[in-house]
């Protein structure tokens, strides 16, 4: 990934532009003490958001990066479709000055609403879509993009997932992130193994970033399905593969956890514990 | 395969409402979005119960089971930039119980009056700038007793034979912080 550079580093969690400023309160005050271990928040922004005043300023004095999380990108369709959207996220981006861009690829909106994700389907159409969009994207915000894995809870599409984001990083020259519990749900319904998948997997070397969150796991034939859900508890298997993958990678690489919504006792437990475990 | 491309997303957002998948679609990727668009019909049937539980129990045992098909199929034809989901469920509901009869749209305009929408509420609205809506039935207690049957998963033998008292009764909307209160007002308005 020649034209991105990696700047993000070390531990994350996720908030919105609203908790932005509170979680730079409990940097400063190192209350909670976990809080100290902080080293980036991911931000999800949408355009229609209102961002809370001075917050680039006060991520910098709590010492804390950031990275945009988009939240209603369609990057499987050409982005000139969203020009409105976009115009209205360029001074929202300006005003947080992450080091980077990213969002999870799928169709998060369609005529204009919030419906639920529809995943990308998995062919080399879809891979050079998100790859023109990448660059676009590159280009408008002056930033990485990393392109994310989504959850997938159907597979359409000749190619399977890891083989397609390679193609999205070689066609947009982007970076990628990879989230654990999405992998787990793309295995789980196209019956691989997760270990061995990413084992055999030589496009980590565009990863930038890694994503964990706990799940729900729902039993249906012919197999069960792993559902996202950031409320619940980050597993020791998740905190696991993100260890091996951190291995496949050669170093280590930026994780986030993805806990709105869990409580803060548990929040501070997953906290501490992937600060132990990633970066201690 | 679709003879646009572009138009695959169509297809399947389209097809997760209806609960048919694409022709272009086939084995087990048809098969795992079907399932999908059952579990995303589950979430909207919840959505329904959860905002209309009244009404939605009413329609279920007086006019189909089968009901809220048609309200999930109407879904993409309502939804827009300006139309969020539950408005969008909204307009499908009213659609789908504007003609079934006895007191059941009613019963959901009733219900509406306590949820914030992104288009009018399809009430009999009486003139001026206050909120007061008309309603042909004694509302509130037909609402009373539907509920009671809904909550207690009554049989739907019940909700049949079930006659509800006439009206007409008048009940006012007002908006505090985030909520909508609702006050009848019909010593107010008088008997018609």
């Amino acid at each position: 990934v020649a034209t991105t550079e990696h700047r993000l580093a070390g531990l994350g969690v996720n908030c919105t532009p609203n908790e932005t400023l509170l979680q730079c309160q409990r940097k400063v005050d190192g209350t909670p003490a976990a809080w100290r271990g902080i080293d980036y928040l991911s931000i999800g922004v949408s355009s229609t958001d209102t961002l809370p005043p001075e917050m680039a300023r006060k991520l910098r004095e709590a010492k804390l990066q950031a990275a945009v999380h988009f939240l209603e990108l369609n990057v499987v369709r050409p982005l000139e479709l969203q020009r409105e959207v976009i115009e209205r996220l360029v001074p929202l981006i300006a005003a947080i000055e992450p080091v980077s861009i990213e969002q999870d690829m799928g169709l998060w909106t369609w005529r204009g609403a919030q419906l639920g994700l529809v995943p990308p389907i998995l062919d080399d159409d879809t891979a050079r879509t998100i790859g023109a969009n990448a660059t676009f994207l590159q280009t408008t915000f002056g930033l990485p993009y990393y392109a994310e894995n989504p959850p997938i809870d159907f597979v359409i599409g000749d190619l399977d997932l890891l083989t397609f984001m390679d193609r999205v990083a070689e066609y947009g020259n982007c970076g990628l992130v990879l989230d654990i519990g999405h992998l787990v749900g793309y295995c789980a319904i196209t019956d691989r193994d997760p270990e061995e998948y990413l084992q055999s997997w030589r496009g980590i070397r565009n990863v930038r970033q890694l994503h964990i969150a706990g799940f729900t796991l729902k039993p249906d034939t012919p197999c069960p399905i792993w559902y996202d859900d950031h409320a619940e508890a980050i597993s020791d298997y998740s905190l696991e593969l993100a260890a091996l993958a951190h291995q496949c990678a050669g170093r280590v690489l930026p994780v986030t956890l993805e806990m709105e919504g869990a409580t803060i006792a548990r929040v501070v437990d997953h906290v501490t514990r992937a600060r132990r475990r990633f970066f201690e | 395969m679709s003879a646009d491309r572009a138009d695959r997303y169509d297809d399947l957002m389209v097809g997760l409402y209806h609960g048919t998948a694409p022709d272009w679609l086939t084995g087990q990727s048809r098969e795992l979005f079907l399932r999908e668009s059952q579990r995303r019909r589950c979430e909207l049937a919840l959505k329904l119960r959860r905002l209309w539980p009244a009404a939605t129990y009413l329609a279920r045992s007086i006019h189909s089971d089968d009901f809220a098909l048609d309200v999930f199929r109407a879904v993409p034809d309502h939804v827009s930039a300006s139309i969020d989901l539950t408005t969008a469920l909204y307009l499908g509901l009213d659609q789908a119980l504007r003609d079934a009869g006895g007191c059941v749209h009613e019963l959901f305009t009733y219900e509406s009056l306590a949820i914030d929408l992104a288009c009018p509420l399809r009430g009999d609205r009486l003139p001026g700038s206050a909120e007061v809506y008309r309603f042909t039935y004694d509302i509130q207690a037909a609402w009373g007793r539907i509920s009671m049957y809904s909550t207690g998963f009554a049989p739907a033998e019940f909700a049949r034979s079930y006659v509800p008292s006439p009206g007409p009764t008048f009940i006012a909307r007002t908006r505090h912080g985030d909520k909508w209160i609702l006050t009848d007002v019909t010593d107010e308005h008088g008997q018609g």
